[in-house]
């Protein structure tokens, strides 16, 4: 059935997004609900898939906007440079500022980067997503790792010896 | 491999394993459940259930999804032909124009031909009554909107019976001057009398058919039904007094007059 098939892969395009189990599932059944909703103006011109990973993607953005609006960050890439820069930890200090680092990245370059780098989409299926051409979608990964790579750079002689 | 495409790697690989990293069993089931409980449950149901049925029983759908769709098809064409009969209403006709009759005025009782004598002389002004009674001058022929409507039979055999009649007012007024020149002569002519006869013959099938609905008209032909019965029982042996009695019902009356101003003027 085609919720199935596919609800593994946007729920965790959603949690890998979102970062939170409820945001994940209410993005997620959102993108089903529409998805049922306009089954009926569905053309067979893209896979099913393709089809509701452009929602999925389309709901987890706009829904995560409206929650930025009503959070404040607790730290800025800034301060967590700044923190990386004076005192170089352990691993898990590293998780964090990648973390830090991955979600403070300019949106567009953050979803090429969590769906190519770490979900494994096509830059194909990205461009289809996100109404891009695939070449856009490599150019924004491009930059995404140059921004990534600047923010640890503390950690690269580390991390490459 | 350079340090970059290394370190990109090693990124790459630690995204992966700890960014936000997602719980190994999705919850399913939970959110199919709030799907089916979401605005969507038609849909959803349509598009195929993962073992937990399709709608649940007993919820209860939003207004807008429990009408059928034709329903609002339905209302849609209703409004849409009420509004087709409005518009038709505005565009057509006036009320008073559907309800007025239609003009049966006969041409050969318009006034065009009435004199200042014939009105000066005790005519009261008949002439201008109209077929439906009302006075004034009569509306002009054509002035109304011309309509074939389920009537449209009934004002062409009046209009067939306004020719009838006035071809044979025009053959009775004929036969009257004639018959007035032989009377002032003193002599009777038999051809006359013939005349006579077949004029008041048509003269009664004219009272009895509609052409006699017009009171002016019907009113004429009976004076000069009473005329002609007159002169066809005249004879060579009737005496003087008998001619004073046409004579005079020819003046008194007015016949020869009214039967002028009644005959339809040519070309109209």
């Amino acid at each position: 059935m085609l919720y199935d098939q596919h609800v593994d892969r946007v729920y965790r395009l959603a949690f890998r997004l979102a970062g939170e189990d409820e945001l994940a599932r209410d993005f997620t059944q959102e993108t089903f609900i529409r998805a049922f909703q306009r089954l009926k103006d569905f053309r067979s011109e893209s896979s099913f898939g393709t089809w509701i990973h452009t929602i999925a993607t389309s709901v987890s953005l706009n829904g995560l906007r409206k929650v930025k609006k009503f959070r404040t960050r607790e730290t800025s890439l800034d301060d967590a440079l700044t923190v990386g820069a004076v005192t170089r930890r352990a691993e898990p200090d590293l998780k964090e500022r990648l973390k830090q680092a991955i979600d403070n990245l300019p949106e567009g370059y953050r979803t090429v980067f969590v769906m190519h780098d770490v979900e494994g989409y096509t830059h194909e299926e990205i461009g289809a997503a996100l109404g891009v051409q695939p070449g856009t979608s490599k150019a924004q990964l491009f930059r995404a790792r140059a921004k990534l790579r600047e923010a640890l750079a503390d950690f690269a002689g580390e991390w490459v010896s | 491999m350079s340090d970059e495409d290394r370190m990109d790697a090693l990124l790459r690989q630690l995204a992966a394993e700890e960014y936000n990293r997602p719980p190994e069993i999705v919850p399913r089931e939970q959110m199919w459940e709030a799907i089916l409980q979401g605005s969507g449950k038609r849909e959803a149901g349509s598009g195929g259930t993962p073992g937990t049925g399709n709608r649940e029983p007993g919820t209860v759908l939003p207004f807008r999804q429990r009408i059928p769709r034709w329903v609002y098809y339905a209302v849609a064409a209703a409004l849409l032909l009420a509004l087709g009969v409005q518009i038709g209403r505005l565009l057509g006709p006036s009320p008073a124009q559907q309800l007025a009759p239609r003009t049966t005025q006969p041409d050969s009782l318009g006034p065009t031909r009435v004199s200042p004598e014939s009105v000066s002389v005790g005519a009261p002004r008949r002439d201008l009554v109209s077929d439906d009674g009302s006075k004034g001058p009569p509306k002009p022929k054509g002035s109304g909107p011309e309509r074939l409507g389920p009537d449209a039979g009934e004002e062409i055999s009046a209009r067939a019976y306004t020719v009838a009649t006035g071809q044979h007012l025009i053959e009775a007024e004929a036969m009257l001057t004639a018959f007035k020149g032989d009377l002032s002569q003193g002599r009777m002519d038999a051809e006359i009398s013939a005349w006579g006869k077949d004029l008041l013959s048509n003269t009664r099938l004219l009272l009895d058919s509609p052409a006699a609905r017009d009171p002016v008209r019907r009113r004429l032909l009976q004076d000069l039904e009473l005329v002609l019965v007159q002169i066809v029982q005249l004879s060579p042996k009737s005496s003087a007094r008998d001619r004073d009695l046409i004579r005079g019902a020819l003046t008194d009356d007015q016949v020869l007059t009214r039967l002028r101003t009644a005959i339809p003027v040519k070309g109209t």
